[in-house]
């Protein structure tokens, strides 16, 4: 790779690692004005709930930062923009959700919230162990990763993100908000069709891997 | 081996920087303190939520003071800034019980303690002080907890 190469890469890099910066910052802040309010938690343990989930957004945003900023360059990627479009309006969609007023503190969705949180961050810490550097926010391929997790379903990480974002969801859970959950969940799948065409396209061997392989539940989808 | 140990890394991570938050945080932030004495001799301190910064708390205590001062000219006003919750300070805004009654804002927003020589007068206030905010709506309705009781 040539440094010009290597510059441009590092360049494309900087406004989606901008934009989760700013909203890693956001919740920080957040959470100190959640202590400005409650600055003493003794035995209060719905407020500790309320809290472990917001802490458990910054895990997840600080975990997808740096899978971002770590990963390869792309060996093959489409061309046309419509794939580009659909893969950053899926993953930018939720974050619209950071923009809007949270639901009261309520211990049960909280605790709920955290729970999937927790579950969706590490099973994608998992995904991205197995993926390696590979990891991708266009359709672009890098590496085909078949083991691990990659094993049975052929989109562990975006089963991860989902439980995540749902888990974030419930600290929103409002009419309003849900329609953005919706959006969100339609350029997910739509993602997976154009990861999935870039990279029948790259590796001749995906072919069988998907015959032998689940989208994202196995058995059911 | 890392499919067991991570997810107890990740749970582990998540109740250290929850534990941290509430540890330390608070001594990021400035909280506004308004003491006052009336001429009955009850030593009145009020405690409310943080600031981010100072001139904030400042402005929030200097407002405190002068809405005490307006109702209260004979009472002594002394209004302050603390950086950081001490222990004492953490204790009365805690839900933990206080060896002198106090009133709260639902939500803990503000919380008063009165102390007196005479403990029954300053639960006699207490809860004057609980009945008088009865008719304001509810974020404003003040309630007393006597002393030793959890609040």
């Amino acid at each position: 790779m040539t440094t010009t190469e290597k510059l441009y890469d590092a360049l494309m890099r900087v406004p989606y690692a901008a934009l989760q910066l700013f909203f890693l910052a956001r919740e920080l802040s957040g959470i100190r004005a959640l202590i400005a309010f409650h600055p003493y938690a003794g035995g209060d343990w719905s407020f500790v709930m309320t809290l472990a989930s917001r802490v458990s957004v910054v895990i997840f945003i600080t975990v997808l930062l740096s899978f971002y900023v770590s990963r390869f360059r792309p060996t093959s990627k489409y061309s046309s923009w419509s794939p580009k479009i659909t893969a950053l309006l899926g993953t930018l969609f939720t974050y619209l959700l950071l923009l809007t007023p949270r639901a009261p503190a309520d211990p049960f969705w909280d605790g709920l919230s955290t729970v999937l949180l927790f579950v969706g961050s590490t099973t994608a810490i998992l995904v991205v162990v197995d993926l390696g550097r590979s990891l991708s926010i266009m359709p672009e391929a890098r590496k085909l990763v078949t083991g691990g997790l990659y094993r049975r379903i052929r989109h562990p990480l975006y089963l991860a993100e989902e439980i995540a974002i749902i888990g974030f969801y419930l600290q929103f859970r409002s009419w309003l908000t849900l329609p953005i959950l919706v959006i969100h969940f339609y350029f997910q799948i739509r993602r997976m069709d154009w990861e999935e065409g870039i990279l029948a396209r790259a590796f001749p061997e995906y072919a069988a891997y998907q015959q032998r392989t689940y989208r994202l539940f196995p058995r059911l989808y | 081996m890392l499919y067991r140990v991570l997810p107890v890394l990740v749970l582990g991570l998540t109740a250290a920087l929850t534990a941290a938050a509430i540890e330390f945080l608070p001594e990021t932030l400035y909280f506004p303190v308004v003491e006052y004495a009336t001429p009955e001799n009850i030593r009145i301190a009020l405690f409310k939520n943080g600031e981010f910064e100072q001139s904030g708390c400042e402005k929030n205590a200097a407002k405190a003071a002068s809405a005490i001062r307006a109702s209260c000219p004979t009472c002594k006003v002394l209004e302050r800034c603390a950086r950081g919750l001490e222990a004492e300070h953490r204790k009365i805004l805690s839900r933990e019980p206080l060896s002198t009654p106090s009133v709260r804002l639902p939500g803990g927003k503000l919380t008063m303690t009165l102390s007196t020589s005479d403990p029954q007068l300053a639960l006699g206030v207490c809860q004057l002080t609980e009945r008088q905010s009865a008719s304001l709506p509810v974020d404003q309705q003040m309630r007393c907890f006597p002393a030793l009781v959890s609040r």
